[in-house]
């Protein structure tokens, strides 16, 4: 778990890094644009104004050529210059002074000069200049005016301390031969403030004019600079004075020229340096340049670095702080939510931990290779370790190493790592751990594959100790051992108790007639064999007990063979007779050809016998009927749901026994709980009759159903599965012919439609037709229709209304040649007994079978065969 | 109250975008308002000026015909002018003293013309005195400059010397006192007037030779109204003048402002 949240943190932290990577990268670009941007603003700005420098150069110059165009144009001042080029008196001078610096000075212009041809001052506004010479810088003018310029401005110049700038213009006779120049002065403020105002840009851009020497030409905006840095003279100025050279050490005159300058002298092109260079103050500067030809002069725009880029550092300084309280922020969301992150997992794990702890299951996780992962403190609790000691460690070999027999448990066969290996839940609770000091717990546990996913990562194993719980539970058997023990003791005292009565009176008729056979052995041997008949008949009995006995006792012999139910019914019906009370009447109704089942005929026997007990008991000492039926049908699952012992038994043919009686019947709450041992409402019971019922018919796989109604009586049906591998040969024994009768008419008279229809079936089997009659009344009416036709009445003893005795005498009445079969389910003897010597013609036992019928009817009519 | 407030916001840099502010008149007077603007620029970014010259006569008049915030006036206006400026509201403010000093090229004063009386200024004016050594000068012809008619420095001159018209032919006639101020150093042997503001040391003033003696156009005499060609300074607010032309013309005056009028050469005045 917490691995996970380290790769979503890692995943979270590579994120974060690509993120600030890609804002990075964004605002370096952004920031390059931006640049770049302000660096072609500021090309466009240098390169301009220095244009402009030029172009303002130009018109200045054009301006002076213009005005001495103008002047010399003037035919007036064309004479008196002409004149005063050839000697003029002072008057004339005086006047054309007067005249000449009216119109100069009104130009602004700082004064005009006439010179000769051979360049020297001829008039100006001073006598004194007469005859001087012309400096150098003009020299070199005039020398481009005799090349044919019509008009040249010149450098700066120093003449007689003062800075000068003439702009001149040759005086040509008629024949184009020059008499002389005539030059206007610019004042040394114009002349410093030249180029000045155009060429500024913000508070360090200016411009400068530099001769191809490398000196200024122009005045220097920083000439307060130039002075503290040492570079100027006090009170000068630094037009001429002042080399365009990268500021360093050593000679001043050595300094190389700044970039600017040495470009446009190399090149005499324009050009721009974006990439910085230093000034003639030695400041960081970008700069354009040209080279002007007519002016003879670079003209040189800078600006400093500092300044140009300050919109773009203001700008970069903003982005980049903006972007650092992103990141700051960023990082600080980023900690804060890992923190809360971290805090809440933390809270999250602690319940956790705190759940795990607190059960009282220990509770421990495996990786796959069977390492353990955690445990809680159960675990340690439980088994000793300390969690340092298992967390890590191959857990099978230290607390799961052996069996519970104490041999070794090899971990290729461990039941817990199944859970990963086989991905299935396991659940034992037969092995047991180990402590850590040797000391063996019995355990039960389940362990549960871990899946991350669809992966498998391990397994979470919970267990508990259940030493205690075995240790109960063996106590809870030895002693439930020792209760059954000395119930069945008790129970087997009761049932001596009971059958110790018995045996005693089949004792004492043994003895009894053993003494007589003593007696009469020798008298009358006759008697005496009489006499042993009796005992014999008397140790039958007893073996028949010792018997029931052994079957209560679970020590009976289980003898498996292939029975038919109500054969072995019919045979017992002389010991139920014996069972019952003599109020009571006893009815069979067993079915012919019963398919064979598997079973113990003892243990039937005694089941049989257990349910006419209780049916005996339950009418107690009143009238009353109990029936046993036999019969075979076929039980599906829902039927066998409503059973007793059907639990795994499958629908299909069943043969059954049922024995109903109109005793007392019983309640719910009794009916559920008959098959408790020792449940009993009897003050003599023992309680052990229906629970052995119910052991032995789960015994034989069949089922038992019980049907009572408080009041009215009870019925209890045993079914057992019928062993179709017998089954064929029983059904063809079945269809075997019975011989047939010539015809005639029988009447049927039962109460009992099945016991009628069957009957009538039989009957028609045989060659006869039949009638049928519901009771008595009814037969009479059928019989004075029929009595021509009738060979014969087949009714039964027992009905409502006009019953079996009652018909026989009012028939005997009406036709004393009736012949008359009387069925009952009551004993042959008892219900014949009745009739002895009134002209009954016959006695089948109910339920008969065909032959029983077949017989009866041919001792009555005869013939048959 | 939020809207007034968007209104205000959105009207601010607009007005303070479109306010430029107007001086026109008197040379003499722009030459204080010059370093006053570009000092006053520096305190109140957002304000501009248009300035333009014309002289004093100009400045009133533009100033009466609603054409300019400020007028600049370098003479006393006279009392017509005076009327009609009140009339119409105008603010009549002194900035500074001035004085029209006689000025000569270098090398007349070396030559050993250091003061004059006013009957000579006014004879070389006239073209009736025509060389420098009636003065104790050199033996040089006058070259004699004025400036022209509608500057206050000219009034202030000629009224002084009792001259209405002068004849043209004997004066050289320029516009600007730095164009006459050229002249006077090109030349050795001319003379002109200046406003003391535009004094340097290209020309040489000279002292007036007075009945009680000569008085040299310093401050203090000037102050002291002991320098007869002295005259006062004046702004002229139009009374429909915006806020940051009242404000620059307060600043004028106010210490600040009266340092600058020291630092270009005029007299402040009497605190
Ligand atoms: N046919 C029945 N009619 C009414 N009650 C019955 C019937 N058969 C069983 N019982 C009830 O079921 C109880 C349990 O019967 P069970 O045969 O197991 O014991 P018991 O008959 O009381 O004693 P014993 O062990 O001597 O048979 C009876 O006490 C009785 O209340
Ligand atoms: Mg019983």
């Amino acid at each position: 778990m917490r691995d996970r949240s380290w790769k979503a943190w890692a995943l979270l932290m590579a994120v974060a890094v690509a993120v600030a990577v890609a804002v990075a990268v964004a605002v370096a670009v952004a920031l390059g644009a931006l640049r770049d941007h302000r660096l072609a603003e500021v090309r466009a700005q240098l390169s301009s104004a220095n244009q402009a420098v030029q172009s303002f150069l130009h018109r200045d110059r054009l301006r002076l050529s213009d005005a001495t165009a103008r002047l010399l144009r003037d035919p007036l001042v064309r004479d008196a210059l002409t004149r005063l080029l050839a000697n003029a008196s002072s008057v004339d001078r005086f006047d054309a002074r007067h005249d000449l610096a009216r119109a100069v000075f009104a130009d602004h212009f700082a004064g005009f000069y006439l010179l000769d041809a051979a360049g020297r001052v001829r008039f100006s506004m001073r006598d004194a200049d007469a005859g001087a010479r012309s400096p150098g810088e003009v020299s070199r003018a005039l020398k481009r005016l005799e090349m044919g310029d019509p008009f040249v401005l010149s450098h700066p110049f120093f003449w007689r301390d003062q800075l000068h700038m003439w702009g001149i213009r040759a005086m040509r006779d008629a024949t184009g031969r020059i008499i002389g120049y005539f030059a206007l002065a610019l004042g040394e403020t114009q002349v410093r403030s030249l180029v000045r105002p155009v060429g500024r840009i913000g508070r360090t851009g200016e411009s400068y004019l530099v001769d191809s020497r490398g000196l200024m030409l122009s005045a220097s905006r920083f000439e307060a600079e130039l002075r503290t840095r040492g570079l100027l003279g006090a009170g000068q100025r630094s037009v001429l004075r002042v080399r365009v050279a990268e500021p360093g050490v050593g000679d001043k005159g050595q300094w190389p020229l700044t970039l600017a300058v040495r470009e446009a002298l190399r090149t005499h092109r324009a050009g721009v340096s974006l990439t910085g260079y230093r000034n003639y103050l030695g400041v960081p500067v970008f700069g354009a340049w040209r080279w002007d030809d007519v002016l003879q002069a670079a003209v040189i725009t800078e600006i400093s670095q500092q300044e140009a880029m300050v919109a773009y550092a203001k700008a970069r300084n903003i982005v980049l702080l903006m972007l650092f309280v992103v990141m700051v922020g960023g990082l600080l969301v980023t900690l804060g939510y890992g923190r809360m992150r971290a805090r809440a997992e933390r809270a999250a794990n602690r319940l956790r931990n705190m759940l795990i702890d607190s059960t009282a299951e220990a509770i421990y996780g495996v990786d796959l290779d069977g390492r353990c992962t955690f445990v809680n403190r159960a675990f340690t609790n439980m088994l000793g370790f300390e969690e340092h000691e298992v967390l890590g460690k191959m857990v099978h070999g230290l607390i799961h190493h052996s069996h519970p027999d104490g041999s070794p448990y090899p971990i290729e066969e461990c039941n817990i790592y199944r859970a990963h290996r086989e991905r299935t839940r396991v659940h034992r609770d037969d092995e047991s751990f180990w402590r850590k000091d040797g000391g063996e717990v019995k355990v039960e546990y389940w362990s549960h594959p871990l899946f991350e996913g669809n992966k498998v990562v391990g397994s979470v194993v919970t267990f508990w100790d259940i030493t205690d719980k075995r240790r109960a539970e063996a106590e809870r058997a030895r002693l439930e051992r020792q209760m059954q023990h000395a119930q069945r003791l008790e129970s087997l005292g009761v049932l001596a108790g009971g059958i110790a009565h018995d045996f005693n009176n089949l004792l004492a008729a043994i003895l009894g007639n053993a003494t007589l056979v003593r007696q009469f052995l020798m008298k009358d041997p006759l008697k005496a064999k009489e006499r042993v008949d009796r005992i014999i008949q008397a140790v039958d009995k007893a073996a028949v007990l010792c018997r029931q006995m052994l079957a209560y006792s679970g020590k009976g012999k289980f003898i498996v063979k292939a029975i038919d139910l109500s054969r072995m019914v019919d045979e017992m019906t002389h010991l139920l007779e014996v069972s019952i009370d003599k109020s009571i009447v006893l009815r069979y109704h067993l079915a012919p050809n019963l398919p064979a089942v598997q079973a113990d005929e003892a243990q039937l026997q005694q089941v049989v016998m257990n349910l006419v007990t209780n049916a005996n008991e339950a009418i107690g000492g009143k009238s009353g009927v109990i029936a046993i039926t036999t019969g075979l049908m076929q039980a599906d699952a829902e039927y066998l749901a409503g059973c007793y012992a059907a639990e795994g038994v499958k629908p299909g043919r069943y043969a059954y026994v049922e024995v109903s009686d109109t005793g007392c019947g019983m309640d719910r709450a009794t009916i559920d709980r008959i098959f408790d041992p020792f449940f009993t409402t009897k003050q003599t019971g023992r309680g052990l009759g229906m629970s052995a019922v119910l052991g032995i018919v789960r015994g034989h796989h069949g089922a038992l159903r019980v049907y009572s109604e408080p009041g009215r009586g009870t019925t209890f049906k045993f079914l057992l599965p019928v062993d179709e591998s017998l089954a064929p040969e029983q059904v063809r024994e079945a269809r075997r012919e019975l011989a047939r009768f010539d015809g005639g008419l029988v009447l049927v008279v039962d109460d009992e439609e099945t016991v009628r229809e069957m009957a009538c079936m039989m009957l028609e089997d045989m060659g006869f037709e039949t009638i049928a009659a519901a009771d008595g009344q009814q037969a009479l009416d059928m019989y004075r229709k029929h009595r021509k036709r009738i060979r014969l009445v087949l009714t039964d003893l027992t009905m409502p209304h006009v019953d079996g005795r009652e018909l026989f005498m009012r028939l005997r009445r009406l036709d004393p040649d009736c012949r008359i079969i009387l069925t009952s389910g009551y004993n042959s003897q008892d219900a014949i007994q009745q009739f002895a010597g009134k002209g009954l013609a016959g006695f089948v036992q109910k339920p008969f079978t065909a032959e029983a019928l077949h017989a009866a009817v041919a001792k009555v009519l005869g013939g048959g065969q | 109250m939020k809207r007034a407030l968007l209104l205000l916001c959105l009207l601010l840099p607009v007005a303070s975008w479109a306010e430029t502010v107007q001086l026109a008149g008197s040379t003499t007077c722009l030459k204080i308002v010059r370093a006053a603007v570009e000092e006053y620029a520096h305190l109140h970014a957002g304000t501009t000026f248009a300035l333009s010259g014309g002289g004093s006569s100009a400045g009133i008049a533009r100033v009466l015909e609603g054409r300019t915030h400020l007028g600049m006036s370098s003479c006393e206006p006279t009392r017509e002018e005076r009327q009609r400026l009140l009339a119409a509201h105008v603010r009549i403010l002194p900035i500074a003293r001035d004085a029209v000093v006689p000025v000569v090229s270098r090398a007349v004063f070396e030559g050993g013309v250091r003061h004059i009386r006013r009957a000579e200024l006014a004879d070389i004016y006239a073209g009736r005195l025509r060389n420098w050594r009636a003065l104790g000068g050199p033996d040089r012809a006058i070259l004699v400059v004025g400036k022209n008619a509608y500057h206050g420095t000219q009034r202030v001159f000629m009224r002084y010397l009792g001259l209405d018209r002068v004849p043209e032919r004997w004066l050289i006639e320029l516009d600007d006192d730095r164009d006459l101020l050229r002249l006077l150093r090109a030349s050795d042997q001319a003379i002109g007037y200046v406003g003391i503001g535009y004094l340097d040391d290209s020309v040489r003033a000279l002292a007036l030779q007075l009945e009680e003696g000569v008085v040299a156009p310093t401050p203090d005499n000037i102050r002291a109204g002991r320098y007869p060609l002295a005259r006062t300074l004046y702004l002229l607010v139009a009374p429909g003048a915006p806020h940051e032309a009242r404000a620059f013309a307060d600043f004028l005056r106010a210490p600040a402002g009266q340092a600058i009028v020291r630092k270009t050469g005029f007299v402040p005045l009497a605190q």
